[in-house]
């Protein structure tokens, strides 16, 4: 079982939360957030539990928070603590106990919604317009008393109709906002059930807005839809097939009479993890398959008609009689990810073991009862998500066609060849509201090229895009398997007679194309322009960074200096002449038309397959 | 009633985390300096937990030392 599942338990979190906070801020990598809490109840035990959760997502948060039931009056007005804390985020904790709803307001119920409305408003965009940062804010749980029953959905003072009322506000709210996201405690406290849920007692007397045992779910929903925005979801998921995907062994039963579809109880319950890998599949995570089994074997369950899931779903089969770990290695690799962004499933204890000790990295996850499975993913919000951008939905295009590719690879005896084959041509731009919500999660969620691992919210890279003396590079990338979508974005800062890279991500689809090259000889000509002689460039090491450690070193740039706690290291270079001469690639035209007319040309892209 | 105060007594150490501590029935709020109104609820609610039981506000409210607590919850098995 997954531990940060086990410490969804609120006594196991209780005797566990010490030893464990101990070995996780032992832990390396760790990510400092400060999280701002403004509060309408207590907060108390559930920031321990927050804490915790998000040290397990390699988040050390730093916390501000707010006194009770003043988190109206701290938003709204001027705030020098929180003005001097300068928060990542601010987790507004408010519950259906700081609504204006009370069941005595009568008939001015309507005039009461609008209020509540106002006043939601007023205060996020006071949070939006003084700080910046991202705002986390709780919908409502119905009340756990209706006091006229049923009709308290329907009646125009029904409490019931007050909180459908408000969420759905809040929904469209959010839905339309960025930087504001939904901390869904509307579901939460219905599944846990509000009978559960609710404690009087502790409202009484402590002003704790529900019971003990329910915050460390509360708190772990919280800490998800943190990790989701800092980057830290799973995006792949790689799954056995016998008694996992379907109920039965293949190779003996034959594909016609394993368990699966809705003729048979197990093959019902089976048929719901088809639906469930297949929404995730659609959201952008990319399915596979590591089964032991004949090839043909394990694919005619696929092929077979009770199956939903289809061969074309999967990105990578290994269907073989290799070891486990061999073959998700291979995945892996192919996939071009780090373990810790994958999940495995398998029902064998003993093989998720052998891969778990493998690769402890991974996320294994033993299928015994599916219920329990569904239950234990649900809980962990393994892929949370946080924002969806183009991108995410046609992921698994991306992934095909760089399985695809690898194929294409082999067919050259050398790289430049294949390269060259791949006739590759990289649109520049720069920032805009289309495009921002990619270039965010490109900077947040790439680790491996990624110069600084420095995060950022929508409002600041819009804010640095615009400053004068900025300049955000951003670039897609096409080839004749398709488009990659925006793959890489540079942020270069200019003072004076000098130049700043501050910030460059790449992602991992497109590694050993030479983009990186582009992307500098962009700078370059970028530096020229403007009589720029002295080009900076930065390196913090992190755990998933090294591949790039000696990129600057290599390209020629000098070691500046290194500053041992931060681990940052400045490199710099003074002759851009040369260093674009280095850049210099044959193989990717670049097309940069509408990034030096400053966005003006229309959608290159569009007019040109319109031809 | 000894079972009963060695039971406490575990909770107690599972939610100051400390494995050596020893409460007595006279033990109150001022022997223990962790002993704060938040852990103060947490105790409530593991030995809630422990025992199966649930306290009313009254007995919360009357609760002066460790004492108190065991015999509310011997009343309540």
């Amino acid at each position: 079982m997954n531990e940060i599942y086990r410490l969804s338990d609120y006594s196991y979190m209780m005797r566990q939360k010490r030893e464990e906070k101990e070995r996780l801020l032992r832990s390396k990598d760790l990510q400092e957030k400060r999280i701002a809490v403004l509060c309408g109840s207590t907060f108390g035990e559930i920031k321990e539990f927050l804490e915790i959760y998000l040290l397990h997502y390699g988040i050390k948060p730093v916390f501000l928070i707010g006194e009770y039931n003043r988190f109206f009056e701290e938003a709204c007005f001027s705030n020098d603590a929180l003005k001097e804390f300068a928060p990542d985020i601010i987790f507004i904790h408010m519950t259906n106990k700081n609504l204006l709803y009370r069941f005595d307001s009568g008939d001015t119920t309507n005039q009461l919604l609008m209020e509540e409305e106002k006043r939601l408003m007023q205060m996020w965009k006071a949070l939006e317009e003084q700080y910046h940062c991202i705002i986390i804010q709780n919908n409502f749980e119905y009340f756990s008393y209706r006091i006229i029953g049923n009709m308290a959905r329907t009646c125009v003072d029904g409490s019931v109709k007050y909180i459908d009322d408000i969420n759905r506000f809040l929904s469209t709210y959010v839905s339309k906002n960025k930087n504001i996201y939904l901390n869904d405690i509307h579901f939460l406290a219905s599944y846990i059930g509000l009978r559960n849920w609710n404690d009087d007692r502790m409202w009484n007397m402590y002003k704790y807005p529900m019971g003990m045992s329910s915050m460390p779910r509360y708190a772990l929903s919280i800490a998800s839809i943190i990790k989701s925005v800092f980057g830290k979801n799973k995006k792949t998921i790689i799954t056995d097939l016998d008694n996992t995907l379907w109920g039965g062994i293949i190779g003996e039963l034959g594909a016609e009479n394993i368990k699966l579809g809705n003729e048979t109880p197990q093959g019902e319950s089976f048929e719901l993890i088809h639906r469930y890998l297949k929404y995730l599949s659609k959201h952008g995570i990319a399915l596979n398959i590591c089964s032991k089994n004949e090839y043909e074997a394990g694919i005619s369950g696929l092929r077979s008609k009770k199956s939903i899931l289809k061969e074309e779903d999967f990105v990578i089969k290994k269907i073989n009689w290799k070891n486990k770990h061999e073959n998700i290695e291979d995945i892996l690799k192919e996939l071009n990810v780090t373990g810790d962004s994958a999940v495995f499933l398998d029902d064998n204890p003993v093989e998720c073991d052998s891969v778990k000790g493998m690769l402890p990295s991974l996320e294994v996850l033993q299928m015994e009862k599916v219920r329990d499975f569904l239950e234990e993913m649900e809980a962990i919000s393994f892929f949370e998500m946080t924002g969806e951008t183009q991108e995410d939905r046609q992921r698994n295009q991306y992934y095909m066609e760089n399985v695809e590719r690898g194929e294409a690879k082999k067919q050259y005896q050398n790289y430049d060849d294949y390269l060259k084959a791949l006739h590759m041509v990289c649109y520049v731009d720069s920032v805009h509201d289309t495009n921002i919500d990619r270039i965010v999660q490109l900077f947040n969620k790439t680790n491996q090229f990624n110069f600084l691992t420095k995060r950022y919210t929508v409002e600041e890279i819009k804010e640095l895009s615009e400053k004068s003396g900025m300049k955000a590079i951003v670039l897609d990338l096409e080839d004749k398997f398709g488009s990659n979508g925006i793959v890489s974005a540079a942020i270069v800062r200019f003072e004076g007679e000098e130049a700043f890279i501050d910030g460059w991500v790449m992602s991992c689809r497109v590694f050993e194309r030479g983009l990186e090259l582009v992307m500098m000889e962009l700078i370059c000509k970028l530096c020229l322009k403007q009589n720029i002689c002295v080009l900076h460039g930065y390196y913090r090491e992190t755990a998933k960074n090294k591949k790039i450690a000696d990129f600057f070193g290599n390209m020629g740039f000098e070691e500046k200096s290194y500053d041992q706690e931060s681990k940052k290291k400045e490199w710099v270079c003074k002759n851009i002449h040369h260093l674009l001469k280095i850049c210099k690639t044959d193989h990717i035209i670049i097309k940069d038309e509408k990034f030096n007319n400053g966005g003006k040309i229309e959608n290159e892209k569009y007019i040109r397959t319109n031809q | 009633m000894k079972n009963i105060l060695e039971r406490i007594n575990k909770v107690f150490q599972i939610v100051f985390g400390m494995e050596d501590l020893v409460v007595l029935e006279e033990t109150c709020a001022d022997d223990i300096e962790e002993w704060d109104s938040l852990q103060h609820i947490n105790l409530l609610s593991m030995l809630e937990k422990e025992f199966e039981i649930e306290f009313d506000i009254d007995e919360i409210v009357s609760m002066e030392n460790v004492g108190d607590m065991a015999k509310i919850i011997e009343g309540k098995l």
